[in-house]
């Protein structure tokens, strides 16, 4: 019997659709008969699909248009006083949603460990196998009891954290976004925010690897970091490694003590740190937070550091309100 | 957008600004977009999808915590109503047996990534393409012209066209296979 599939001349019209409709229906009989072939085709069908939407700045501003449209119908619809159905829809998919939540939750409860740090405060845990994780201001860590004890030892991370880990062969793996950093018996921090993740290592060695390929790590040593830092949520991630500098290093993570080094890092990262640990607001542009700092910083009062970061990154600071301040370039 | 950028347009979102609706739809459509044709394998429906859940930021923007993750909420959306569309279409209901259905809480960052693999493979498997199939696919897919005007654009026949699409298609299908990606 014929195979339409090995037919290029066919494949090529049944896309464009210009097959006669006698043919389409034998096709579609022939399908029937062949199912492993309508999976074939299912896959022909992506690549015809996912081909025509390569070009990705003429499909964003086409989808904006649309998008666009839409919202102008719905605003015209609002104004006109017509049923307004969403608030309802809204509410029942937000029921849903919970109690799909709740379901899920509930099994897991008694087992699920959940540390969520407030602004301005720094908690520190010890995890089943003796090892203790510091985990910074805005941030939280999960993993569950029940699979750590049946050997499923992950650490969910969201912020940062601080591991030192018990000298007995231990070991874990922290999820942090993308990247998965497994432990080989060390002292290390995890920084994961935005669209960046960054190891740096104290003592011992850790592995670190994008969607938990573990074939593809990077493994770090003590005093060096590496950094995974991507354009878009979804884009694959930029690797970078290198040397923690000496300061850096002898000290550990600087929010631990208070006692920061930063090297060559951007200002917008920094402003972030001294907003959870400090509680306060800084209002700044875009231009300042990209600006690379270095240096050595003592976490004191919000004035002293902007002070510091001002006089030497060439900025001026004015107190815009109570623990709010803003940030101007001189 | 650095975190701190992100979470500005998220507080102007909030009180109403189409601006940072216009920038947080360009930062995170692309993604959602091949994230969403992943799994529902169609184009249209994928834009659909996109489109329903931004117009579903726009109208719960008043709701949104700051502080929880834009992504987060944004593919669990895209999630959902993928699947919501693949249960209202006949068609694509066996798709939805391969596919792990349990909705929220369970967004895979292996499906997260496999959306914009799938574009990188694709862009690759177009490059190896022959010079001519090339050109006469591109024309098709990203131009969007019909056999016809990519014929006489050519100067060649329509068999001739239809031959290098179907040669194409093949091609590209078996350097996916071949890098080890799940169509």
């Amino acid at each position: 019997m014929k195979n339409y599939l090995e037919d290029n001349e066919f494949l090529a019209a049944y896309f464009q659709g210009s097959l006669p409709e006698v043919e389409l229906t034998e096709f579609e009989q022939w399908l029937q008969l062949n199912p492993q072939k309508k999976a074939e085709l299912e896959e022909y069908k992506l690549i015809w699909s996912a081909t025509a939407a390569l070009d990705a700045n003429r499909q964003q501003s086409r989808r904006w248009e649309k998008l666009a449209d839409a919202l102008n119908e719905e605003k015209g619809r609002e104004e006109n006083a017509a049923p307004d159905w969403s608030p309802n829809l809204l509410y029942r998919i937000a029921a849903s949603l919970l109690i799909l939540f709740m379901a899920f939750s509930a099994s897991y409860y008694f087992s699920a460990v959940e540390v969520t740090t407030p602004t301005g405060d720094v908690v520190t845990i010890q995890l089943p196998d003796g090892s203790t994780a510091s985990i910074n201001a805005e941030s939280s860590l999960k993993y569950n009891k029940i699979a750590w004890k049946f050997g499923s030892r992950k650490i969910t991370l969201q912020g940062e954290a601080y591991f030192v880990v018990v000298a007995d062969g231990s070991s874990f793996s922290v999820q942090s976004d993308q990247v998965t950093t497994r432990v080989l018996g060390t002292q290390f921090n995890v920084y994961s925010r935005g669209n960046k993740v960054l190891v740096s290592c104290f003592e011992g060695t850790v592995g670190s690897d994008i969607n938990g390929k573990e074939i593809e790590q990077v493994i770090i040593n003590q005093g060096e970091f590496v950094s995974f830092q991507s354009e878009s949520q979804s884009s694959k991630p930029i690797i970078a490694r290198g040397q923690l500098h000496p300061l850096a290093n002898s000290v550990g993570p600087g929010w631990i003590d208070g006692n920061y080094y930063f090297d060559k890092t951007p200002i917008g990262e920094i402003l972030n740190e001294f907003e959870r640990k400090l509680g306060i607001e800084i209002t700044s542009n875009p231009e300042i937070d990209t600006i690379r700092f270095t240096g050595q910083l003592k976490l004191t009062t919000a004035e002293e550091l902007l002070q510091i970061m001002s006089a030497t990154a060439g900025l001026r600071y004015i107190k815009a309100g109570e623990d709010s301040y803003k940030l101007e370039m001189e | 957008m650095t975190d701190r950028e992100l979470k500005e347009q998220i507080i102007k979102l909030k009180g109403g600004d189409s601006t940072a609706f216009k920038r947080l739809f360009e930062f995170y459509q692309e993604g959602l977009f091949w994230y969403c044709l992943k799994l529902l394998r169609d184009d249209k429906l994928a834009e659909d999808v996109l489109q329903e859940v931004f117009l579903r930021l726009w109208r719960n923007r008043e709701n949104i915590a700051v502080d929880k993750s834009v992504k987060s909420y944004l593919y669990t959306a895209a999630h959902n109503l993928s699947l919501n569309t693949i249960r209202n279409n006949r068609l694509a209901q066996e798709k939805l047996r391969k596919l792990n259905p349990s909705p929220v809480e369970n967004l895979d960052p292996h499906l997260l990534a496999s959306g914009e693999q799938l574009k990188e493979e694709l862009v690759r498997a177009i490059e190896q393409l022959p010079p001519k199939a090339r050109e006469v696919f591109k024309l098709s897919r990203e131009n969007g012209m019909s056999y016809k005007e990519i014929g006489e654009e050519l100067n060649i026949g329509i068999k001739t066209v239809e031959t290098h699409i179907g040669n194409a298609l093949k091609s590209i299908r078996s350097h996916l296979k071949n890098s080890g990606f799940e169509l």
